[in-house]
């Protein structure tokens, strides 16, 4: 049996076909669902982010053009919605702006890969304790750059899918990646305890 | 937060990213003149560390909660549906059309109304006298004079035949002394007003049925003549015409 595309299911569920969107959700549910955990840092907001998302789906049926993917369009959704639940927590949380890697306290600042010894997990660290660290250098990381490298990353999305999902343009990509990949490596460096927040040697 | 502000890669390392990403984070990339092999490594190494973190189950219900959020929006949408129509119905009639009315449209227009209203209401509701005394006839203006209190009995006959600047003359050189006024006779029944290109008579009748004319000169300003003061043949002079 062809199973039908994410393009066929949303034009059915916009002509009437309910199952067609239920379809859609169970297709998407883990990938999406692991994005959003990733991305806004919780289970439970990941829940309620990824009911928006669908939600507003369901709202903006009608605006889908069918000449385009589906799956960017549900990440660009996803990833706006998720952005929204982060600005809003932003506003309540103690913790200041400046306290995530690639805010106005970077100033810019140039970073070597190949400086210092090559980023891996601690020895004695177990799996889980490893992950744990991975998840606060994830979330130490602006949103911006969160999202970008979690959709290179785990989403697989190519450079031009990139640009779609996120609407922008393909150089901004490169340059946001880059500069993604770079925080992330500092990040790292920091909750793994090899340098303290300014960036020196511990 | 600005995008200047974020750090930046080396040339030489934003060159390796873009290797590995864009031949696939699956595929191993080939270092090229452009790119060595020790820093597409290092860049394989970074985002490796990623892959720690474990699949998050989302919860068995998720996709039936998502179901339910949605539909619970729909009748949501439903509900409003029928409470727009049900108060277009109480309202007098079904107010809905292909672009939907809001009570609190309908309430935000007749707000934009009265406020309108509030605004025109002071000059609709003038003394029509007050227009007289403003407008661009002269003998409109005379005739206010003559019976300020009953403007609304008084009309000029004729339209204005001259430009106001001229007849504002024929005013100027009249002996206020000389002009009829409430206190002096009733005027009940304003007669044609006959003109020239030197004086403009008026006749008039009084509650007795004397018949009166008043007969304005036209005299150029500064002029000799407009210094003249005869009662009889002077501006504003008033003769009687005929008896009862």
């Amino acid at each position: 049996v062809t199973q039908r595309s994410d393009e066929d299911l949303l034009c059915a569920y916009r002509e009437g076909d309910t199952d067609a969107l239920a379809e859609l959700i169970r297709r998407y549910r883990s990938e999406l669902f692991n994005f959003l955990v990733r991305f806004v840092g919780g289970r439970a907001a990941a829940e309620d982010v990824f009911q928006e998302t669908f939600l507003q789906i369901h709202l903006s049926s009608h605006t889908f053009d069918e000449t385009r993917r589906f799956k960017p369009w549900l990440f660009t959704i996803a990833a706006n919605k998720g952005r929204d639940y982060l600005r809003k927590q932003r506003r309540h949380a103690a913790m200041p702006l400046s306290a995530s890697v690639g805010g106005d306290d970077e100033a810019g600042a140039y970073v070597d890969l190949l400086e210092g010894p090559t980023p891996e997990p601690g020895a004695g660290l177990n799996e889980r304790e490893v992950a744990d660290l991975v998840r606060q250098a994830i979330e130490r990381l602006a949103p911006h750059h969160r999202e970008i490298l979690l959709l290179a990353y785990f989403q697989r999305f190519n450079y031009n899918q990139i640009a779609e999902a996120l609407g922008i343009p393909l150089g901004t990509v490169k340059s946001r990646l880059h500069s993604a990949v770079a925080s992330f490596r500092r990040t790292w460096e920091i909750v793994e305890g090899s340098v303290d927040e300014q960036g020196r040697d511990a | 937060m600005t995008m200047e502000s974020d750090p930046r890669l080396t040339e030489r390392d934003a060159r390796a990213v873009d290797a590995v990403f864009e031949a696939g984070i699956d595929v191993d990339a080939t270092p090229s003149a452009d790119v060595d092999a020790d820093r597409i490594e290092r860049v394989r190494a970074v985002v490796a560390l990623l892959g720690h973190l474990p699949d998050e189950e989302s919860a068995d219900d998720l996709v039936d909660r998502t179901l339910g959020r949605i539909q619970q929006s729909i009748d949501d949408e439903e509900r409003r549906r029928r409470l727009d129509e049900q108060v277009g119905q109480l309202a007098g009639g079904p107010i809905r059309t292909r672009w939907s009315i809001h009570l609190r449209e309908l309430a935000a227009a007749a707000a934009v109304v009265l406020i309108g209203i509030s605004v025109i209401w002071p000059f609709l509701n003038r003394d029509p006298a007050l227009n007289w005394d403003q407008g661009d006839s002269m003998t409109a203006g005379m005739s206010g004079l003559i019976a300020a209190p009953r403007r609304e009995a008084v009309q000029p006959v004729f339209p204005p035949t001259r430009q106001n600047a001229t007849q504002l003359d024929a005013v100027m050189v009249a002996d206020l002394t000389q002009l009829l006024g409430p206190n002096d006779v009733s005027f009940d029944q304003p007669q044609p007003t006959m003109m020239s290109q030197r004086w403009i008579d008026r006749v008039y009748r009084d509650q007795n049925g004397n018949t009166f004319r008043i007969r304005w000169m036209l005299v150029p300003a500064g002029s000799a003549a407009s210094q003249a003061t005869d009662s009889t043949t002077g501006p504003g002079a008033t003769t009687p015409v005929s008896g009862p």
